[in-house]
């Protein structure tokens, strides 16, 4: 099975496309709310805010960073989970155990993980996502592109023939992490406000060939299957109202009570 | 039920429509589009030029799941905001969610007035003190605090059961049904009542205390102030934090450092979150910004946003209504079903907004 295969039906079995397709759809969404060109906002303004946003909706979905949830207490404190975005989005969000994904920065760069594979932010230019130049992208893009992988790209010789390149099994830790890294690209065009979503493994082109060893559309990919069972229940069950206070003092009035009167004020 | 129909078509009320729709959470063509009509006839039968046919009304009824007999016109009008209503998060908040939320206030508003036939409650007790939100100097929010300890004789230390005591003083406090979640908390006043609505996701009794306090904020500070704006929501959570945690009392309490064993103690004595005694701390000079956000970069890495480490005291609830349907039934055996008749509520909102609770239901997503 090719890695791209693989990597796509563990996130896809796991439910963890449909939370980076929930936290894409919610980013720009809002991206396009604020976006206001008339205003002064650029291009420049789109890409850093759609990444703030994505950030924020990534962790929300996997319940990292801000929104950390104890393992089994996905149901505790839900109110943060949807403090600040619109309600269609709470109400769409898929719940997935806290834990599933965990963030795991690289360099600074925000990054998350599932079952050893990690994925980095990248932005580019709308349309260009095969022409992004990674040896101009930072220094992690960079290291990250520079990764031999386990996949022919296109080259004279398959890279996993390279003499003298260690098996992954036999690589440290971070070196391991390093080569399971992938990288999640977003654009958005600033006139047509239409938006892009690419995951996949990048290479180093330096050679101005191709951005990607391969990638995956992820707007052209039917929704997964609806999961069953990932509904968090209750923790706290509402107790007896011992120890609350006294209720506020509340009066039937003379009237309803009978007695011939009118039953109520305002009643004849 | 075609001759009550008819008759309901004859009294029928516009408003009364716009209230059912924005409580269902639609827009006019939304609603033209289930019933069959054009938008322009939605938007006449709510404005009163025209007059919807019995048929319509039964499939008005049907398409927003209330009573036909909720269009008839009432002998009062529904309540009308005397403040804008304090929504937090405008920006990610559409308007009709907002119109969502303010219509289901006003039916509890509503449905407080026509109980309150039945019942006495206490007596309106909230001061104003209206603050300029031009100015971010000064210490106005932090008077208004006082002020409102001062007229609820509230006692030197920390402050009791806020929403019972909210309620004490004639403010109604309801908890909104699970889709206004993305709202939070809000409030709004009215000739009749200044209302609270609590987020029933808020399972936390730390912060829907300050939540209550935030919205007491703007309740008397907040007369006509534009919503959601920065300054206003600062304004409100610093009345928070000082009728909470008065500065002259707590100021030599708090740490300046991040001690948490410390930051516990004073969380149980004056009943804040550790974020609310952290920010505490940091706008009393007390702990340096620095400081503070380490500390909340702890907070956050540990999880503690969603839920912080200690024992978890019940959620306060509302009495009020729940107070009132109980000793109805008691006293003159008035069941649920007859006061929610009488208020023209649809049941299910009515047990809602008359609830001491909120009912969760996770698995369906939605409040029973």
């Amino acid at each position: 099975m090719s890695e791209q295969a693989k990597v796509l039906g563990m996130l896809r079995g796991s439910g963890v496309l449909d939370g980076i397709a929930w936290a894409h759809r919610s980013a720009y969404r809002q991206v396009r709310q604020d976006y206001n060109p008339a205003g002064g906002h650029k291009q420049s303004w789109i890409g850093y805010n759609a990444y703030i946003y994505l950030l924020d909706r990534l962790d929300r979905v996997f319940q990292c960073g801000d929104f950390a949830a104890q393992p089994g207490e996905e149901s505790v404190g839900r109110d943060v989970l949807a403090d600040g975005i619109a309600g269609r989005d709470f109400q769409s969000i898929p719940l997935l155990p806290a834990g599933t994904v965990v963030r795991y920065d690289l360099n600074g760069s925000p990054g998350w993980v599932v079952d050893g594979w990690r994925w980095l932010l990248a932005s580019y230019k709308f349309g260009q996502v095969e022409k992004i130049r990674w040896p101009e992208k930072s220094d992690t893009k960079q290291t990250v592109a520079r990764q031999p992988h386990s996949e022919d790209d296109g080259g004279l010789f398959p890279v996993t023939a390279i003499p003298g390149l260690p098996p992954l099994e036999g690589l440290p830790d971070h070196e391991r992490d390093l080569r399971k890294t992938l990288v999640l690209a977003h654009a958005m065009d600033p006139v047509t406000v239409d938006f892009e979503l690419f995951f996949g493994r990048i290479r180093w082109n330096s050679d101005h060939g191709d951005a990607w060893v391969w990638r995956e559309n992820l707007l052209d990919l039917p929704p997964g299957p609806p999961k069953s069972g990932a509904r968090p229940q209750p923790v706290d069950p509402i107790l007896p109202p011992s120890g609350d206070a006294a209720d506020a003092d509340v009066r039937v009035r003379r009237s309803a009570r009978g007695g011939g009167g009118p039953r109520a004020i305002g009643d004849a | 039920m075609t001759e009550r129909l008819g008759d309901i078509a004859a009294f029928f009320d516009g408003g009364r429509l716009t209230l059912a729709r924005q409580l269902a959470g639609l827009r006019k063509n939304a609603l033209a589009a289930l019933i069959q009509k054009t938008p322009t006839a939605v938007a006449a039968y709510e404005s009163g030029t025209k007059r919807p046919a019995p048929a319509t009304v039964g499939a008005l009824a049907i398409a927003l799941e209330v009573a036909p007999g909720f269009f008839l016109a009432r002998k009062q009008s529904f309540p009308v905001a005397a403040t804008v209503p304090h929504f937090r998060s405008l920006r990610s908040t559409s308007q009709i969610s907002r119109d969502q939320a303010y219509s289901y206030g006003c039916l509890a508003v509503d449905i407080a007035t026509t109980i309150e036939r039945h019942v006495e409650f206490p007596k309106r007790d909230l001061p104003s003190y209206p603050v300029s939100t031009e100015e971010t100097g000064g210490r106005a929010p932090e008077e208004a605090a006082s002020l409102l300890r001062k007229q609820w004789e509230i006692p030197e230390g920390p402050v009791g059961h806020l929403v019972r005591l909210t309620e004490s003083h004639g403010g109604l406090v309801v908890f909104s049904p699970l889709d206004n979640a993305t709202v939070d908390a809000y409030s709004f006043d009215t000739p009749e009542w200044p209302i609270i609505l609590l987020n029933p996701l808020k399972d936390d009794y730390y912060r829907q205390r300050f939540d209550v306090a935030h919205e007491l904020g703007h309740l008397v500070m907040h007369v006509d102030a534009e919503p959601g704006g920065r300054i206003v929501e600062d304004q409100a959570h610093r009345f928070a934090a000082e009728l909470l945690m008065p500065a002259d009392e707590i100021a030599e309490q708090l740490p300046s450092r991040a001690d948490w064993r410390r930051l516990g103690q004073l969380k149980q004595h004056w009943n804040v979150s550790l974020q609310a005694l952290l920010f505490r701390a940091r706008t009393l000079g007390v702990m340096s910004d620095v400081t503070y956000r380490n500390a909340m970069v702890t907070v956050s890495s540990k999880g503690w946003r969603r839920r912080e480490p200690g024992p978890m005291p019940l959620l306060e609830r509302p009495s009020l209504l729940p107070r009132a349907i109980e000793l109805i039934r008691a006293e003159t055996e008035v069941d649920e079903l007859a006061l929610a008749s009488e208020c023209q509520a649809p049941l299910e909102l009515f047990r809602t907004i008359t609830s001491r609770s909120p009912t969760v239901d996770y698995r369906a997503g939605s409040t029973k």
